[in-house]
């Protein structure tokens, strides 16, 4: 039997956070929450997307050994004046501790998120590139933000992609 | 304190087991699928010797019973 991986997405004051399992979109928009819908909370022009604190989450092993080498990164038009920032990177890695998702500029987020396929992992398991899951367990977290200046306009979409390997 | 949600129904639970446990109204599943007997080998292929090894564990397990 296959493993059982799920994208789970974390929010609220880091007091007292929330985490929402198997989450069935990312989309992006002004307020911090799971499953958004992005008409009821859009990015003003100008403006940030709140962050997205999201990790892999293997919830079963199946009769596989392990899963590791996570890439994350982004397909289709994000459209002119926004760009989509994330602290997914290839080198010089740390994984990040859990803060309130912010709407201001991400300190966390620094990097432009891939475009393509990264040639190597650019999110990390227990704080390294490495790392590994061979039971059940957690990702670090994955953090991420849509960007915009004031001439930004509304209706574009891009999508998220999310990759594992998966030894048997 | 962490609080869990189901993404897919909705759901809110006290525990990530009670989230791992519950079956889904909207998957149909159960996020863990079912657990392994602890006598069956790990990896997606059974190969013959294992396989007595399993079979030989399990009745061991049996006559301890
Ligand atoms: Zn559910």
């Amino acid at each position: 039997m296959a493993a059982t991986v799920e994208i789970d997405e974390q929010n609220g004051n880091s007091g007292s956070p929330t985490l929402t399992h198997n989450i069935g979109n990312s989309n992006m928009g002004s307020t911090d929450t799971a499953n958004m819908n992005p008409t009821a909370y859009p990015i003003v022009p100008g403006g940030n997307s709140c962050e997205k604190w999201q990790r892999f989450h293997v919830t079963d092993i199946g009769t596989s050994t392990r899963i590791n080498n996570l890439k994350v990164w982004r397909s289709g038009s994000l459209g002119a004046d926004a760009i989509h920032m994330t602290n997914a990177r290839t080198s010089d890695y740390g994984g990040s501790t859990y803060a309130t998702p912010t709407a201001d500029p991400s300190t966390v987020a620094s990097q432009i998120m891939p475009t393509s396929t990264p040639g190597s992992a650019n999110l990390g398991i227990g704080g390294s590139l490495s790392g590994t899951i061979s039971s059940s367990g957690y990702s670090d977290f994955l953090v991420h933000q849509i960007q915009t200046t004031a001439t930004a306009l509304a209706g574009n979409s891009t999508t998220m992609n999310y990759q594992y390997d998966e030894t048997a | 304190m962490l609080k869990h949600i189901c993404g897919q129904c909705n759901k809110a639970f006290s525990s990530e087991k009670a989230y791992l446990h519950h079956q889904c109204p909207t998957t149909g599943s159960t996020p863990v699928q079912s657990p392994l007997p602890q006598t069956q080998p790990k990896g997606s292929k059974l190969t013959e010797k294992n396989i007595v090894a399993a079979v030989r564990t399990l009745r061991q397990a049996k006559q301890h019973v």
